[in-house]
């Protein structure tokens, strides 16, 4: 029973261990591992001083939120966060969501959106300050005022005029996150505290924080151990039949 | 077990990325080419143990939980709208634009189509058409008895005809302008066309606010760089091969499962 416990562990390892190195290339994808614990439990049907046993259980995730590689791409409506924090999102059900993918587009009212087609939010509040909550707005360009320029700070030029601030956000825990897919996030348990000076670089997407080699090895371990434990269970197995047999010659 | 699959949409995106990069490089010589790149998002998650639950009576919470993603997608295939370089043809209808900007062309099904190629000629009416005999927007006429003809950097088109001292004045070619190029569709042939996330064209001539120049006998090449495309080709293939290397390992975790009887 220990050796399963173990062995659903390793599995579920390998899943997450698998899908970090088919994210190797997506924008903004943040690297995780599971971390897990011990499970002890009394035996059911103990002799005298009986000793727990202990099950080894997926507990929880640990993820890496150092930024990944900027990758200059030349199109002016990426973006990319240096260091911590997220760009809020709204989904059309008016969620607000959150990510690290600053690959952005216009939509036909110029409002600035994600490649999903959330709305991007941009903060209130006079240029270099973001205020999120009140003066909380979507980001409306001009489809013909021209060149867009995005200041280091977040704050949107066109024409030499503010017309918008690019939020972001931070979260004490972002383990707590919950990730949906589609390189956006949710908050569960912590309300998004607004970064006052965000670090933005235009024309730049981030790459992936994935480090092939260390997924490699991980996964190496992860098989080693796994075939490990399956040798165990087969000398369990075995021991128990060979017990069986020479009891069974004796009574014979 | 789920890595299988996760892996196999991880060899599938990768697969992409090469396509697209294979593109890139056969473009490599296409006048007015911009270069393409792919981008990927994650898949779903599954929720082994969800985060913000409570752990306990007391109302305690588990401040982080255990997901476990289901691999990647294609998030979408952009163009990267960067000037590319600018060479010598010598040719009088080869025209290069140097900042934003397309020219505006004519399709025979009477929509209008965008390129950055400017590898221009005269058909037999005299017009100014494209490499596919297509008007190039306003449609300017050379008279037969041309004997040379300059366009300028704000595209106004002037011919010097025979016995004639000045030249004649034959109006400025059109150019147009997007807030999100990257949002234009790509029909093949040098030419794009306008949707909604390019947003409408704005039509003016070379020269004006946000419009780039013109510059007569050269020709645009493509923005792709051999050495970019290459080193992302290295990456693709090692991607693939580790994703590969995956479902290896996890046939072989099954195999010791089903070695144990």
């Amino acid at each position: 029973m220990i050796g399963l416990s173990t062995q659903k562990m390793l599995r579920q390892r390998l899943d997450i261990t698998a899908n970090n190195l088919a994210n190797m290339t997506t924008t903004g994808f943040k690297v995780e591992h599971v971390v897990q614990r011990e499970l002890s439990e009394r035996p059911a049907h103990a002799a005298e001083n009986p000793e727990n046993i202990v099950f080894a259980e997926s507990w929880r995730l640990q993820r890496d939120m150092s930024t990944g590689p900027i990758e200059r791409t030349g199109n002016p409506l990426d973006f990319a966060i240096e260091g911590e924090g997220f760009f809020v999102l709204e989904a059309p059900s008016g969620e607000r969501v959150f990510t690290r993918d600053g690959g952005f587009s216009i939509d036909a009212d110029g409002f600035l959106v994600s490649r999903n087609g959330y709305t991007v939010m941009g903060a209130g509040g006079r240029q270099g300050v973001a205020i999120l909550g009140e003066g909380e707005a979507p980001i409306q360009l001009d489809p013909d005022g021209g060149p867009v320029q995005v200041a280091g700070d977040g704050a949107i030029v066109q024409r030499g005029q503010v017309v918008g601030q690019i939020a972001t956000v931070r979260f004490e825990t972002p383990e707590a996150l919950e990730k949906r897919g589609s390189n956006v996030w949710t908050a569960t348990d912590e309300e998004p505290e607004i970064i006052e000076e965000p670090r933005i670089v235009q024309g730049a997407l981030e790459g992936s924080n994935v480090s092939p080699v260390k997924e490699l090895t991980y996964m190496i371990e992860t098989a080693r151990a796994y075939e490990g434990v399956a040798r165990m269970i087969k000398n369990a197995d075995d021991m128990r039949s060979s017990a069986i047999n020479k009891l069974a010659q004796v009574r014979g | 077990m789920r890595a299988l699959s996760t892996a196999a949409t991880g060899m599938q995106a990768q697969q992409l990325n090469v396509e697209v990069i294979a593109n890139n490089i056969a473009n490599m010589n296409t006048t007015g080419y911009k270069r393409q790149r792919a981008e990927f998002q994650d898949l779903l998650y599954q929720n082994v143990e969800r985060m913000g639950v409570s752990s306990s009576d007391a109302d305690t919470i588990v401040p982080t939980g255990v997901q476990v993603g289901t691999g990647v997608k294609a998030g979408s295939v952009y163009r990267i709208a960067e000037q590319g370089g600018i060479q010598q043809t010598g040719n009088s209808y080869d025209l290069a634009l140097q900042g934003q900007g397309y020219f505006v062309v004519q399709l025979p099904d009477g929509r209008d189509a965008y390129t950055r190629a400017g590898n221009f000629s005269v058909n037999g009416e005299g017009e100014i058409v494209t490499e596919d005999g297509y008007t190039v927007s306003p449609g300017i006429n050379v008279p037969d008895d041309t004997l040379t003809v300059s366009i300028n950097a704000q595209g106004v088109v002037q011919a010097t005809t025979a016995g004639a001292a000045e030249p004649v004045d034959l109006g400025a070619l059109d150019l147009a302008r997007f807030i999100n190029p990257a949002g234009l569709d790509a029909i093949g042939d040098n030419l794009l066309l306008e949707t909604p996330a390019s947003g409408a064209a704005n039509v003016g001539q070379a020269g004006q606010l946000g419009f780039g120049t013109l510059l007569q006998g050269f020709l645009e090449t493509s923005n792709v760089n051999a050495v970019t495309e290459i080193s992302s080709l290295i990456n693709a293939q090692r991607a693939y091969e580790m994703n590969s290397k995956v479902i290896t390992t996890t046939d072989e975790m099954l195999q010791t499962t089903s070695n144990l009887r």
